[in-house]
């Protein structure tokens, strides 16, 4: 669980990594107020797309770095969340306060036969590795790309 | 007998990823899909954070959970505390109200309702709260075997 940083120009980006949980919310709520308060950029960029869980901690986060950049007269965009990160954001209304996008910086999927669907802007590409692997080998963290397929790799019932 | 497990860990925040993941790997055998099993974990990281948060805001107690698989794949997870209870209980469920301080942003109950089928919240002042969420899984495709 931890927090990688890019800075360009007067936009900070925090790549958040791992799980995002009350437990773990607060050493990154540190991480990056620290480096916010070193740089105070006129943008701070939240990217999700390695994050592996999230549950309305999350949200807490994005909150309290939505003040932070109130604060420092900046804005906050929120990157690259999944399908479900974005089911907890709209129970919450902060869509309303921050701008959420998805960018292309996204890892690309591997080299596979040239007919692979492109997939849709802001949408993330299905890995296929991922939807291989089982419940038991994935017990320590949580997958969250979509997927129709079972934790043991069978092609579930429709897709939710 | 019913294939019933139950745990039981004390309320540090260090054993939320835990809790999650025991869950998952007990509901495994019902072969959901990786959104179902997210939705799961997600419903019941909610319910043990309030019990760490809430439940035992001042003190160290145990969290016990107790989960059901029935053959209709259904599945049941009751999350309990010791705790000091849940005086409006209607109060508490409503979207955005946080009695948590810093940084909480309300939506527990709210993310546990939209996850599972169906909630129910059981709480007693001054001597706990239980949690009851049930799921139930998407059926299989015929001619699966296990």
């Amino acid at each position: 669980m931890g927090v990688g940083f890019g800075l360009e120009e007067d936009k900070l980006t925090a790549v958040l990594v791992g799980e995002i949980d009350h437990h773990t919310a607060a050493s990154l709520r540190d991480e990056i107020d620290r480096k916010a308060g070193q740089v105070k950029p006129k943008e701070l960029k939240l990217d999700f797309s390695q994050v592996t869980f999230m549950d309305s901690s999350g949200i807490g986060l994005m909150m309290g770095r939505y003040r932070l950049m109130e604060s420092l007269k900046g804005r906050l965009t929120i990157l690259n969340l999944s399908p479900q990160m974005e089911r907890i954001v709209s129970l919450s209304g902060i869509s309303r306060l921050v701008n959420i996008e998805h960018d292309c910086s996204v890892e690309e999927p591997e080299e596979t036969a040239p007919d692979l669907e492109t997939t849709e802007e802001g949408e993330e590409p299905i890995k296929s590795e991922e939807n291989e692997k089982t419940a038991e080998e994935d017990s320590s963290r949580d997958i969250y790309s979509h997927s129709d397929r079972t934790v043991n790799g069978r092609k579930g019932a429709d897709a939710t | 007998m019913n294939n019933e497990m139950k745990l039981s860990f004390p309320s540090y925040s260090s054993n939320e990823g835990f809790a999650r993941a025991a869950v998952a790997a007990f509901v495994a055998q019902l072969d959901p899909t990786i959104e179902e099993l997210s939705d799961l974990k997600t419903a019941v990281s909610e319910a043990v954070t309030n019990c760490i948060v809430h439940g035992y805001r001042d003190a160290i107690g145990v969290i016990y959970i107790t989960a059901t698989l029935s053959e209709d794949r259904r599945i049941t997870v009751k999350i309990r505390d010791k705790g000091c209870g849940i005086p409006d209980i209607q109060q508490a469920m409503e979207p955005l109200f946080s009695t948590g301080g810093e940084e909480r942003a309300g939506l527990g109950f709210s993310v546990m309702e939209s996850f599972t089928d169906s909630l129910r919240v059981r709480s007693t002042v001054g001597k706990g709260t239980t949690v009851t969420m049930q799921k139930k899984l998407a059926g299989r495709i015929s001619g699966f075997g296990h």
